[in-house]
């Protein structure tokens, strides 16, 4: 599985959504109608299970679900 | 006066009815409290989210939903407010947004799934008072919850209560100035049929 798709499978876990509902552009707060708390827990799963590190400034700006594939692919090169 | 609303309904369960009862509990505690008519409570967002009354800047309001919930607040102080329903907590969330001395104090408490939300919400309800929402870094922000659900934010000009009343949720507020009265909430239960 690429990346996006293990993050769309990641937040489907906490949105009742169908997979043609998730593309790059999903905002998961704006779209799906995720909380605070949901995207805490989302990116606390994806740093656990990609053992990759999502730093605090940082998570501001990775909005939609393309952002978040964009990031963590650049840190899994570094 | 910190004047605060809050709907428990298991109907609130998608983001467009949650907004909708906001709004609405919003120009109740707009109008009770500051008298302010609902044709002039328009909201406006900036660039964090946080929620603006765009006629009245003087006038400041929070806005906070989880699944069968809604809570809204206005002030004339900067607040903040919370919450949540109680649910086993993530021990991601728990890992990513608690320092591990909060995280000592959950998990040895008799019933770490409320006293996790008790942190969380309060720092939540910090976090939308000043503005920043998340990329904060929470973890800098020490809590320290009493036996008896006493609230403080440890070398921070804020001041923060948690209301754990209603059964299977976790309220916070946290008012960032002191003046008279800036501390004082006064909550009001509105019913869905009633909004």
């Amino acid at each position: 599985m690429n990346l996006l798709g293990a993050i769309t499978n990641l937040v489907k876990d906490y949105a009742e959504v169908e997979d043609d509902q998730l593309t790059r552009a999903t905002d998961p707060v704006r779209d799906l109608h995720l909380n605070s708390y949901d995207m805490m827990s989302i990116i606390g799963r994806l740093e656990s299970d990609l053992g990759v590190e999502i730093a605090e400034r940082d998570v501001r700006r990775l909005v939609t679900l393309g952002d978040l594939d964009d990031y963590i692919k650049a840190k899994l090169q570094t | 006066m910190i004047r605060a609303a809050v709907c428990l309904d298991a109907r609130l369960r998608t983001h467009q009815g949650q907004h909708a009862a906001a709004e609405v509990l919003l120009q109740h505690a707009l109008g009770n409290g500051f008298g302010l008519p609902a044709a002039g409570t328009d909201l406006v967002h900036d660039s964090c989210g946080r929620p603006a009354v765009a006629a009245h800047p003087e006038v400041h309001v929070s806005v906070s939903h989880c699944e069968g919930a809604v809570l809204v607040a206005a002030s004339s102080a900067r607040i903040g407010v919370d919450v949540e329903w109680l649910r086993p907590l993530d021990r991601f969330a728990l890992a990513r947004m608690l320092n591990p001395a909060e995280i000592d104090r959950v998990l040895r408490s008799p019933d770490p799934d409320r006293e996790f939300f008790r942190y969380w919400t309060l720092k939540e309800s910090y976090l939308k008072a000043v503005g920043t929402g998340l990329g904060y870094a929470v973890k800098d922000l020490d809590v320290d919850v009493a036996p008896d659900g006493t609230a403080s934010v440890r070398s921070r000009q804020a001041w923060v209560g948690l209301d754990e009343r209603f059964e299977g949720y976790v309220l916070a507020f946290c008012s960032l100035d002191s003046g008279p009265g800036d501390t004082d909430v006064a909550l009001e239960r509105r019913e869905l049929t009633r909004l």
